[in-house]
């Protein structure tokens, strides 16, 4: 048989098998649009959240089910809607494409690509919004999220399943935290969502660029909901983009999703509920804002083994005016969440970056999940700063204090030096765990306070060049034991007096 | 308390049901009055359609769009009030037919809020789509 015949026989078969079913649709008309909110007469068989259709390729979200009446949003864009367009129910609840296929690329929050690399085929199909998973099939935290910043993973420590909100001001690195936490876990198991919401075009093409430059593409899945788009898109990203993840909790594996940021994502809410002519409350949001989070928030969760044992961490972000998180939103967020990471613009701007609050932040489970080793250093380091901010006021009267509180403001300050780290250098734990050791154990008490910083670059470098064994050591049996303190303090020993001869 | 569209159309519907013209005329300009002194004048067109859709329901009338690329002829159109008769189990059938050379052939019947589309054109945008168009 040639070509031609073929594609002529593929052809006729195509066809026979084509049969269509004539049925009865129930279908409603377009009365009311404005600002992405349609509201549509008839629709009698309208389920809440379910998908309609308004023709073109246009879809909405029923929203508002009224007698005679459906309030709906529409996702994308509304020019092309008219009074009087039929609108069509779909009987599906509104649902995005998942699948592996989806890691590396940047898609909208219905799950198109637009990063101009090709379209997303996919079979599989997750619902945006979902129960979260019940009692029975969670486990506490056992396992830690290496963010690669020491300040996090030594002080407020996440664990696999926790929710951490990092929350502050604009313009304090709460979106580097999040990126540098993402690049951290390149070559490892963790597969991470960043949705954006509501943020600017040139931001998230910034942050695409610098996770395609360190390699960190490979394991992320962006989903974007822009400052032009829609607030409907605002609105469901951050369920979308935990519906994508749902699909690899369910295969058993870990996953970590950013929601940058949940004050817009409340913002979209509240400007929706409005046009719907919702009764709003404190602040003009409406009654149920505190659900919206709370609902989202409770999808992370650590499965336990009879369950695929696989997890989803949160790190949302809440942006705060001038500093207030006694602001409706910012409280709400920090009673759901199971700890926050505080940054602070005066820290900022005195060159502490990243600009942690760490008497401010909390992690309330994830000591838990610390390996033993960062909680044995770690453990001494609170000790350390807290004694530090207590002394902190009295540092400028440095001669008239007795020797011991003299030593613990020098060792405050050099642990605030150590805590600095430069935005996209996320580092390993067994490198964390051995400059901690040094620091904590007072290896660092005789090196000036300016000179602190170059001390560890050296000493890291010193590690990776003479003493990997060391290194290895403390990755792989994760535990302080004697012997590994043992190759630690040689180690440490051995540099300084390289260091000392150097100088 | 304020009475809604809907129920000023129910107590019309009510209140001339089973009653002779002469009565329904006094009826009918009584609850105009009624209407006067609450205000409600400017609902009129809206109460006069809900009415219209609780006579029909009440007395199993369906009042039927139909679309269809030439206008239809008797036979169609009792063949397609036949159809609707059956499905809706009216007693009355009113069509109204509009013509669209747009649908390219075949009808498409809309009762309320339903719509039966039996239209070439929906026809062919399902065959693009099983053909992944």
């Amino acid at each position: 048989m040639n070509t031609k015949d073929y594609i002529v026989d593929q052809l006729k078969k195509q066809l026979e098998n084509f049969e269509t079913v004539t049925q009865t649709e129930k279908i409603g008309t377009v009365v009311e649009v404005g600002d992405g909110v349609a509201k549509i007469s008839g629709l009698s068989d309208a389920m809440a959240s379910e998908m309609l259709d308004f023709g073109n390729g246009i879809f909405g979200v029923a929203l508002n089910l009224e007698e005679g009446a459906v309030g709906a949003m529409i996702l994308g864009s509304y020019e092309g809607i008219k009074e009087g367009d039929i609108v069509k129910s779909t009987g599906k609840i509104l649902s995005v494409p998942v699948g592996d296929m989806m890691i590396g690329r940047v898609v909208s929050p219905l799950g198109e690509a637009i990063d101009g690399k090709g379209e997303i085929k996919s079979e599989t199909y997750y619902p945006v919004e979902k129960i979260a998973p019940g009692v029975i099939t969670r486990k506490s935290v056992s396992v830690p999220v290496q963010t690669g910043i020491k300040a996090i993973d030594a002080v407020i420590p996440v664990g696999r399943g926790q929710r951490e909100l990092i929350i502050g001001d604009r313009q304090t690195g709460k979106t580097a935290v999040a990126v540098d936490a993402i690049i951290n876990q390149k070559g490892q198991d963790l597969i991470c969502i960043y949705v954006a919401i509501g943020q600017k075009e040139s931001k998230i093409a910034r942050i695409v660029a610098e996770l395609e430059k360190r390699g960190a593409m490979e394991h992320t899945i962006m989903v974007v909901a822009g400052a032009s788009d829609p607030a409907a898109l605002s609105f469901i990203s951050p369920y979308a983009g935990c519906a994508m993840g749902e699909y690899f909790l369910d295969k058993g594996k870990d996953v970590l999703i950013i929601y940058d940021d949940l004050s817009k994502h409340a913002w979209a809410y509240r400007q929706i509920s409005l046009i719907l002519r919702r009764p709003p409350g404190r602040e003009a949001y409406p009654g149920d804002i505190f659900y919206l989070h709370s609902r989202l928030l409770e999808r992370s969760a650590r499965l336990n083994e009879n369950y695929g044992g696989g997890s989803i961490t949160a790190l949302p972000i809440i942006e705060t005016q001038a500093g207030d998180v006694s602001a409706y939103i910012p409280t709400n967020v920090i009673s759901i969440t199971d700890g926050q990471i505080y940054l602070e613009t005066d820290l900022f701007y005195k060159g502490i970056r990243p600009a942690l609050n760490v008497g401010l932040s909390v992690s309330r489970v994830g000591s838990a999940a610390q390996t033993k080793a960062m909680k044995k250093v770690a453990g001494k380091l609170r000790l350390d700063l807290a004694q530090f901010r207590e002394l902190e006021a009295f540092a400028q009267f440095g001669s008239d204090l007795d020797e011991n509180t003299r030593r613990q403001i020098e060792r405050g300050r050099r642990t605030v030096e150590i805590l600095k780290q430069d935005q996209y250098e996320p580092m390993a734990m067994q490198n964390q765990v051995a400059i901690l050791y040094a620091l904590t154990n007072g290896f660092l008490d005789d090196v000036a306070v300016e000179k602190v910083k170059s001390w560890e670059n050296d000493f890291h470098k010193y590690l990776k060049s003479n003493s990997k064994e060391t290194l290895e050591m403390i990755a792989e049996k994760k535990e302080l034991s004697e012997e590994v303190v043992a190759a630690l303090e040689k180690a440490i020993k051995e540099f300084k007096e390289v260091y000392q001869n150097g100088n | 308390m304020r009475l809604s569209v809907n129920q000023y159309a129910k107590a019309l519907y009510a209140s001339v049901k089973d009653k002779s013209q002469d009565d329904i005329s006094l009826v009918v300009a009584n609850f105009l009055k009624l209407l006067r002194k609450n205000g409600q004048m400017k609902s009129a067109g809206k109460i006069i359609d809900n009415f219209s859709a609780i006579w029909n329901k009440e007395n199993g009338i369906v009042e039927a769009d139909v679309t269809s690329r030439e206008a239809l002829d008797r036979a169609s159109q009792d063949g397609i009030k036949k159809f609707i008769m059956e499905k809706y189990a009216a007693k009355e059938v009113i069509i109204s037919n509009i013509v669209d050379e747009d649908i390219r052939g075949g009808i498409i019947i809309r009762i309320g809020d339903e719509l039966i589309d039996a239209s070439v054109r929906r026809r062919l945008a399902d065959l693009g789509n099983s053909l992944g168009f």
